[in-house]
Parts: C-alpha cells; sequence; structure tokens
C-alpha cells in the first residue's frame, strides 16, 4: 500500500531534514573517522569486499528507514529513494571530514581514497539515516498521520524486529569492531570468562527488553517470561550473526583457527547485543 | 507506482547521491576486474639527502606496484665506504596497493654516489 506525500516539502524544510541527517551522521560515526584501524581498513579490503559491504549497508539502510518509526507507510520506491540519498550525503560527507583530518589528499591514488571513504562513508551513513529519523522536532512529518495512530496498526512482524536489531547491533558493535582490542580481547580470555560473557549478552538483552515495558521488543506477541526468553534469544542470534559479518569485513578471519573466530565473535556479541536491544529500542522510539 | 513528490532540492540530492553511488560502484568493479590480487610488489628510491641534527639524512621513498597491502615494510640503507660500513633501517607500517610512502634513515656521514644500497628486506601480508 502506497500513500505518497501529498505534497512536496519546502526547501527549508528539507534543509532542516538535511542538517539534521549530516548532525546524526557525524554523531553516530565520528569515534569511527577518528580511528586509525578504520583508515586502515579502506586499503586492507579488497574492491569485492567493498562492494559486499556497499551492498549489505544498503539493505540495513532499507530496512531501518522501512521499519522505524514513521517510515513504515511509506512506498518501497519512497524507501530505496531516502536510502539513496543518505548513502550519498554519508560517503560525500565522510570524503569532506576525512580530506579536512588529513587522511585523503590530492596525490593518493585513486584506490586508497576509495577504500577510505567508502568505509568511512558507509558508518555515516547509517549515522545519516538514524539522525534524519530521531533528531529534532517532527516538522518532517507533519503531512503523514500521527505516530500514535499507526503505533497502534503497526504489525509488528519479525522482519521489523529483525531490521530494527540489526542497525542497533551494526552501530554499537561497529565502533569497536575494527579495533586490534577485540583480537586482543579474543586471543586472551579463557573459556569460562568467554561463557560468562556470552550469559551476560543474553540476560543483558533478556533484562533490556523485559524492563523496557516497550510493546513491540516481543516479536510474536508472546508474553511472559517465554516471550522475553524467545526475544532475547533471538536478539543475541542477531547480534552474533552481526558481529560475524563485522569482523570478516575487517580481515579479523583471514588464517584465523576456528577457535579464535569464536571467541572474537563471543567478544563484539556483547557490545552487539546491547546495541539489538537497548539501542533498538532507541532507533524505534 | 506513484513517484514520491519532492522538491529541487531533494530531487538535486538524490541525482548527486545516485551519481556519487554509481561512480564508486562502478570504480570498484573496474578495479576488481583490472587488478587481480597479485602479490605486493616494492621498490625503493633515494629522493634526497640533507644535514640533520642527528647526522646526515637519506630520505627514501617506497612504492607498492602490486595489487595487495604490505604491512610492516622493513627497508634496510648500507652505506659502504673505504672499509667502514654503516646500516640503516626503518619500518614502514603500510604500503598499500599502488601507493607509495616515505622514510628518512641516518648516517653519520654523506654517502657518495655508489656507496649506498636501498632494498627492502622483509613485510608481512596482512
Amino acid at each position: 500500500v502506497s500513500t505518497p506525500r501529498r505534497r512536496a516539502h519546502s526547501t527549508a524544510t528539507s534543509v532542516r531534514e538535511y542538517a539534521r541527517g549530516a548532525a546524526g551522521g557525524l554523531l553516530f560515526s565520528l569515534p569511527l573517522l577518528y580511528t586509525m584501524e578504520m583508515w586502515w581498513a579502506g586499503f586492507l579490503a579488497s574492491p569485492r569486499r567493498l562492494l559486499g559491504a556497499i551492498a549489505g549497508t544498503f539493505v540495513l539502510l532499507l530496512g531501518y528507514n522501512r521499519y522505524a518509526g514513521m517510515h513504515h507507510d511509506t512506498s518501497w520506491t519512497e524507501i530505496a529513494i531516502d536510502s539513496v540519498e543518505e548513502l550519498g550525503v554519508g560517503l560525500i560527507g565522510a570524503a569532506c571530514i576525512l580530506w579536512l583530518l588529513g587522511r585523503i589528499e590530492p596525490g593518493m591514488p585513486m584506490s586508497e581514497i576509495l577504500g577510505r571513504v567508502v568505509v568511512q562513508g558507509l558508518a555515516g551513513a547509517i549515522g545519516v539515516s538514524i539522525g534524519t529519523a530521531q533528531l529534532g522536532g517532527d516538522d518532517g512529518f507533519r503531512d503523514r498521520p500521527p505516530a500514535k495512530a499507526d503505533a497502534a496498526r503497526r504489525p509488528q512482524s519479525i522482519w521489523s524486529h529483525l531490521a530494527l536489531a540489526a542497525c542497533g547491533a551494526v552501530v554499537v558493535a561497529g565502533n569497536v569492531a575494527p579495533t586490534d582490542e577485540i583480537a586482543i580481547l579474543g586471543a586472551e580470555l579463557s573459556g569460562w570468562q568467554l561463557a560468562g560473557l556470552s550469559a551476560a549478552s543474553l540476560v543483558m538483552a533478556a533484562v533490556v527488553l523485559h524492563f523496557s515495558e516497550f510493546r513491540g521488543s516481543v516479536p510474536h506477541g508472546e508474553s511472559g517470561w517465554l516471550g522475553v526468553v524467545q526475544s532475547a534469544v533471538t536478539t543475541y542470534a542477531v547480534a552474533v550473526v552481526t558481529s560475524l559479518v563485522l569482523l570478516w569485513f575487517f580481515g579479523r578471519f583471514a588464517g584465523a583457527a576456528a577457535g579464535i573466530v569464536a571467541s572474537e565473535t563471543i567478544v563484539l556479541s556483547f557490545a552487539a547485543s546491547l546495541g539489538a536491544s537497548a539501542g533498538r529500542l532507541l532507533l524505534q522510539s | 507506482m506513484n513517484m514520491p513528490r519532492k522538491n529541487a532540492l531533494e530531487w538535486t540530492v538524490f541525482a548527486v547521491s545516485a551519481a556519487v553511488i554509481a561512480a564508486i560502484l562502478a570504480t570498484l568493479a573496474y578495479h576488481e576486474v583490472a587488478r587481480p590480487d597479485s602479490p605486493p610488489d616494492l621498490r625503493v628510491d633515494v629522493l634526497a639527502t640533507r644535514e640533520a641534527a642527528a647526522g646526515v639524512a637519506v630520505t627514501l621513498r617506497v612504492e607498492n606496484r602490486g595489487g595487495t597491502t604490505a604491512a610492516t615494510v622493513a627497508i634496510e640503507a648500507v652505506f659502504s665506504a673505504a672499509g667502514t660500513t654503516e646500516r640503516g633501517q626503518v619500518v614502514i607500517p603500510y604500503v598499500p596497493a599502488g601507493s607509495s610512502r616515505t622514510g628518512e634513515v641516518l648516517f653519520s656521514r654523506k654517502p657518495g654516489p655508489d656507496q649506498l644500497r636501498v632494498r627492502v628486506t622483509g613485510y608481512e601480508l596482512p
């Protein structure tokens, strides 16, 4: 069902929306712009991997724009256009900041500039998307039905749960995924510590989802402790998959033994689980 | 399919974004096809020599003409004249494919022509 905007925004309104997006992009990706491993990731990743990352981020943006808050009544065409804009703003913004920080310079070969801009731009695009939806007033949505009426008839599908959990996980875990600290923790933690960390991740997800009393935190409308357990397990599963994908992108698994792959994933999944539970509630509100 | 209503600014941002993304995708695809994952191919050149407080600084440039990044690139410079030998070394964290990096080695005296040999002694494959 597509209900397109009845009228176009005024230019002032869209300038405000882009400013919010840019602020969000900076807010969520600034730690990464200041992270050395992120600059290196740009030339360590092969073109193939960068292409995969662009595709993955675009799918994430589509999911976020489809399911976050007020966007759910929008047509897929509009969602795709919004996602392209967010990706573009993220990439151009990242190029500007990297230039200001002296991380890209005119003399560099194209492949190195491109790698750095893409890696940072993808992180920025997710921030732009969140910023547009979350920061500031509601003037961008004046022409849409009020959010409250929407919330009542919003279908709490498993897809909405998964998409927002994955976005939250990427936003929070993405800030630490490229750092060497993950490799150090993965190599040094004992089996007991790792078991404790996964238990803590699950408990944290359950506690956040239960005590937030958020209506949509249970995917299938299941209530009581069974619903909380189900929701926590789903959330942790999303966190693990997101961590695997992030670590693979940053080249952590090349030549690594299965045990190291597992322990690094568990270490990152703690952060990803926080994002998939608490972060998700923030993104959705 | 209903096209969303957008003002001129929004269409401009969309068009620029779409063009940037298309250009990036095309360039990455071209790099993927044109440059297979060949190993690093490094060469070192002496760029300049200058007097410094710590001795004579020789500026080196290492260039990677291969298809993949070399990490922890160790460069050795040997200066031999009149029976004496001085060694200088520098380690460069990353030399990405197609890129070059510079560093300096220091000697107590100014090396003459044919008295200085520079080479890459090893690197990591990240």
